[in-house]
């Protein structure tokens, strides 16, 4: 919950989307890979030929294996591979923010915010 | 006595929902201005491409730096979500409401020249160690192969580049190179006269430095020294969006979740009471009823006392009449 201690540590964004995504995002100045031994990166760059099991360990080791991570931000059509993950996501840290791509404007349909105020209005 | 507390606590819920509501109006506003930004860097980014010589040079990962230090960090705060609300109203109903909903994060995210002063210097004595060895990683153009001749210059071995800026020589190279990662014939103009530049020239150096430095970090120099405009207009919409907006949409959402749970909170707290007082009335009515059948029985059994004594009386006159 919000009392996670180690908030304080968590200084980085992290993107998952598509190339013209992370390059814009990455202009910004937010991207980061850790020093030699490891060399991680903080973004993954997906296009068709992803796996989709390739951006869910992206999301896995963003979302619970890496500590220093305080925004982790997605590409709505991304998001939509792995869904399921996205809605049963609950940590309060990092926050999961979907973002619109360039061929995949924003749905409200499927923003997982808006499905929250529909399941606390529509149950 | 169950409406007054019902309606107690539904104005609770009534008053959070409306706090939530606001919250969402929020998040559809930000969220709509965000998407226009996104949308325009888009089109930056596209028109970079598109201007740009297609398989030459294309703005994408292609020309990511392998090392890159993030130039812009989050930082997390825990804001009791109410606390604003509680300096308004001072009722005791709004501030068991405000008391309800936990501590809710309240994301920024800003430039901070500090630490990537100190990852500049840790990081650029690397970086520089790292392009004075040929660089494959990034087949820039050639400017920048000019730069990585450049700083494979005689005078600091790769090695060098490794030890933590605290020694003095490092340092002392960092600054002969650093100009050079810029203006590679400058630098080969001072290793003919000699290391060491007269002081003034030191101190404008230093500040020289201090910019390049800032340069060196500045994704855009990814992908070459002239980048086109638009990308550049890309860059300034990404650190909008970055800085102003999904900061907040990231702190709304969070305390949109904290409203929720809160919602839930309360509603369960109300049905509870609800089915507390239901059980309760239903007690009472059935203590009423029960009361109520042993009052009957009593009178029924008064009754029946009465009429058998009036039978007795009766038959006690019948006898006597009979008698």
């Amino acid at each position: 919950m919000a009392s996670q201690a180690d908030y304080r540590d968590r200084q980085f964004l992290a993107v998952i989307g598509d190339e013209d995504s992370v390059t814009g995002l990455l202009l910004a100045g937010i991207g980061h890979v850790t020093p030699p031994p490891d060399n991680q990166k903080n973004f993954l760059v997906v296009d068709a030929k992803t796996d989709t099991a390739a951006i869910e360990a992206a999301f896995d080791r963003f979302t619970s294996e890496r500590k220093d991570i305080g925004i982790v931000l997605i590409n709505q059509h991304v998001a939509d591979r792995i869904r399921n993950r996205i809605d049963t996501y609950t940590q309060a840290f990092p926050a999961v923010l979907e973002i619109p791509s360039k061929d995949h404007p924003y749905d409200p349909e499927k923003d997982s915010v808006l499905r929250r105020v529909r399941r606390l209005f529509g149950e | 006595m169950s409406a007054l507390a019902d309606l107690a606590s539904t104005e609770v819920i009534d008053a959070l929902l409306e706090r939530y509501l606001t919250l969402l109006d929020e998040y559809t506003s930000f969220r709509s201005q965000l998407n226009a930004l996104q949308a325009s860097m888009y089109q930056c980014i596209a028109r970079a491409n598109f201007a740009a010589e297609r398989g030459v040079r294309y703005y994408g990962q292609d020309y990511y730096d392998e090392r890159m230090q993030a130039g812009r960090h989050v930082h997390i705060r825990l804001v009791c979500a109410g606390s604003e609300q509680e300096a308004k109203t001072k009722e005791g109903e709004t501030e068991m409401e405000t008391r309800m909903i936990e501590a809710a994060p309240v994301f920024s995210v800003r430039a901070c020249p500090d630490g990537t002063a100190r990852s500049t210097d840790g990081g650029t004595e690397e970086e520089k160690a790292q392009d004075s060895t040929p660089s494959k990683r990034l087949p820039e153009g050639g400017n920048d192969g000019a730069n990585a001749a450049g700083s494979a210059a005689p005078s600091t071995s790769p090695d060098d580049g490794n030890i933590p800026p605290q020694g003095k020589g490092p340092q002392k190279a960092s600054q002969d190179r650093v100009p050079a990662e810029a203006k590679p014939h400058v630098q080969e103009k001072q290793q003919e006269t000699g290391d060491k530049p007269p002081d003034g020239q030191q101190k404008q150096q230093q500040q020289q430095r201090k910019k390049k430095m800032a340069n060196k970090h500045d994704p855009l120099r990814w992908f070459g020294i002239l980048t086109p405009l638009p990308l550049r207009q890309a860059q300034s919409h990404a650190i909008r969006a970055v800085e102003d907006l999904i900061p907040r949409l990231a702190s709304i959402s969070a305390e949109m979740a904290a409203v929720e749970l809160a919602v839930r909170r309360a509603r369960k707290k109300r049905a509870k009471e609800e089915r507390r007082l239901q059980r309760e009335e239903k007690q009472q009515q059935q203590q009423q009823e029960e009361e109520e059948k042993e009052q009957l029985a009593v009178q029924d059994q008064e009754t029946e006392k009465g009429a058998e004594e009036g039978e007795e009386e009766k038959g006690n006159d019948g006898s006597e009449t009979r008698a």
